[in-house]
């Protein structure tokens, strides 16, 4: 796998994440065991944990370099481009999470959705992310665009508490609250751990190359313009 | 049926993941086409 | 020119621009108005409609609001008068709060007018005890609305199809203020057996939403609707 975006650093983490999905699905699909309550259920948790608390995890790496695209010393459109891979990157892994965590009630619970702080704060998390990843395609010179998305990003790290307070007085935490952490075995924690390695791996390598392409892409953008040029020379002389 | 669903996060979660790595290195290798290297300073 | 006075121009040249077309009046409460006909076509059960009615106002609100926020914006993008305001050297903070405080105070009077209707339309019942706890979450939410309505507003304004993404950025910011102006108003009509003490709560998260949009969007709006490179 050479690809343009491809370093020795980013090999060995994929060469690790490959390493570590063939233990996880070995240890999460066949060598842990059944929950006593949930059954094979529980199989799914081991992607929608760790899955969510990278999402999470996305989120303030985002957070963090808006701001620290905004601070005068720290200005570089490097930071802007991480936010925005991060942000993609985050979308995915919430939707996986929203997903797995639907399958997983309907399993547990037999409802595919509850309106409890948890769910509705991620639910609102990836709407909001969505609309973070709209802005950033509104246009305008690279640091116009990041200036506005850096913005937003903080903006939206002020609204997600007050959504998450807001619901969970709505909706006081009930018994889903209480899924019995204490009973976990030790291998069905080893596979959860597996699961948060895995995932973390997966994201710093997602990262890394969408925030090369991001770079590819701003630099074709600004070479638009004298590209186009020496094209057009190109053809003239043919 | 819980094996039906926990069939389901697996395969959707990873296949979606492969499906996006995918194009997304597929988009890297279009994009360098048309750039020259000093463009891609982390090589 | 200190931020205060250019507060009090901007909300009044906005709140006077609003007296001279009646916008508010003309279109947008008569929009609101068959939003809260559309419900009940909908929901077709009286007992249901009293008891989901407080909700439906701020719905109506919210959805409205959108309108008049594009409005807001539209008035200065048609001839610039923003760029120009800010080219100027007009401290944004000023601009931003006095946009607000005219944004707030148009959705009081669309809030006032609402709750009339609901009166009238979903026979709420009003027993007067809870007037205080009413007029004061109404105020607290439209202070909140008014903020993040100017912020995200500001964002969305101009060309080019960004007034569409309005709807997408705006309505998940303002789901708080929805759940609390709601469950205050439940309280303060006595209905869904939320205590008083309970809606003044709500207040309380109303009024701290407004204080944190405050001071984030008198930091934020003005890197925000810069279009300075």
């Amino acid at each position: 796998m050479k690809g343009p975006t491809s370093t020795p650093a980013t090999r060995a983490i994929g060469i690790a994440t490959l390493i570590g999905l063939a233990w996880f699905v070995a240890f999460g699909l066949f060598l842990s065991p059944d929950d006593a309550v949930q059954r094979k259920g529980v199989r799914i948790l081991y992607i929608h944990v760790p899955s969510a608390w990278l999402a999470y995890l996305a989120f303030i790496v985002t957070a963090v370099s808006s701001a620290a695209y905004l601070s005068k010393r720290t200005r570089s459109l490097t930071w802007d481009r991480l936010a925005g891979a991060s942000a993609e990157v985050g979308v995915l892994f919430m939707g996986i999470t929203l997903l797995t965590g639907s399958l997983w009630g309907r399993v547990s619970w037999g409802v595919y959705w509850v309106w409890d702080s948890r769910v509705t704060t991620t639910a609102f998390l990836f709407v909001t992310y969505l609309g973070y990843l709209a802005v950033r395609g509104l246009g305008g010179s690279q640091h116009q665009r990041a200036r506005r998305s850096a913005v937003v990003a903080l903006l939206s790290v002020l609204e997600i508490p007050l959504v998450h307070f807001s619901v969970q007085w709505w909706r006081p935490l009930h018994q889903q609250e209480s899924f019995a952490k204490g009973k976990l075995e030790y291998l069905m924690l080893f596979s959860l751990f597996i699961g948060i390695i895995v995932f973390t791996l997966m994201y710093v390598w997602l990262v890394m190359h969408r925030q090369r392409v991001l770079a590819m892409q701003d630099a074709i953008d600004e070479h638009g313009l004298e590209f186009a040029i020496a094209e057009r020379r190109q053809e003239a002389t043919l | 049926m819980e094996t039906t669903f926990v069939i389901i996060s697996y395969v959707a979660t990873f296949g979606g993941i492969g499906v996006l790595v995918v194009a997304m290195l597929r988009r890297a290798r279009n994009l360098a086409e048309r750039l020259p290297p000093e463009d891609l300073p982390w090589t | 020119m200190t931020s205060f006075s250019v507060t009090k121009l901007v909300a009044a040249k906005d709140l006077r621009i609003e007296l001279r077309s009646r916008v508010l009046i003309n279109q947008i409460l008569p929009f609101a108005a068959i939003v809260m006909v559309l419900f009940a076509f909908a929901l077709d059960n009286d007992d249901l409609l009293v008891r989901v009615a407080p909700g439906l106002v701020w719905l109506a609100t919210l959805f409205s609001m959108l309108v008049v926020v594009q409005r807001s914006f539209a008035v200065e993008a048609s001839d610039g008068a923003l760029d120009a305001l800010r080219t100027a050297g007009i401290p944004a903070q000023g601009i931003f709060f006095g946009k607000a405080s005219a944004l707030a105070v148009q959705l009081l009077v669309l809030e006032a007018l609402l709750f009339a209707a609901a009166f009238v339309l979903y026979n709420s019942r009003f027993d007067g005890g809870g007037a205080v706890l009413l007029i004061t979450s109404a105020l607290a939410a439209s202070c909140g609305l008014g903020l993040v309505g100017t912020l995200y507003g500001g964002l969305t304004a101009g060309t080019k199809g960004r007034e569409s993404l309005l709807p997408l950025l705006l309505l998940p910011v303002v789901a708080p203020v929805l759940i609390g102006a709601t469950r205050a108003t439940e309280a303060a009509l006595g209905v869904g057996g939320i205590s008083m003490r309970e809606g003044w709560a709500w207040v309380a998260l109303l009024v701290t939403y407004a204080l944190l949009f405050g001071i984030g969007g008198s930091i934020g709006f003005g890197p925000l609707v810069d279009d300075g490179a």
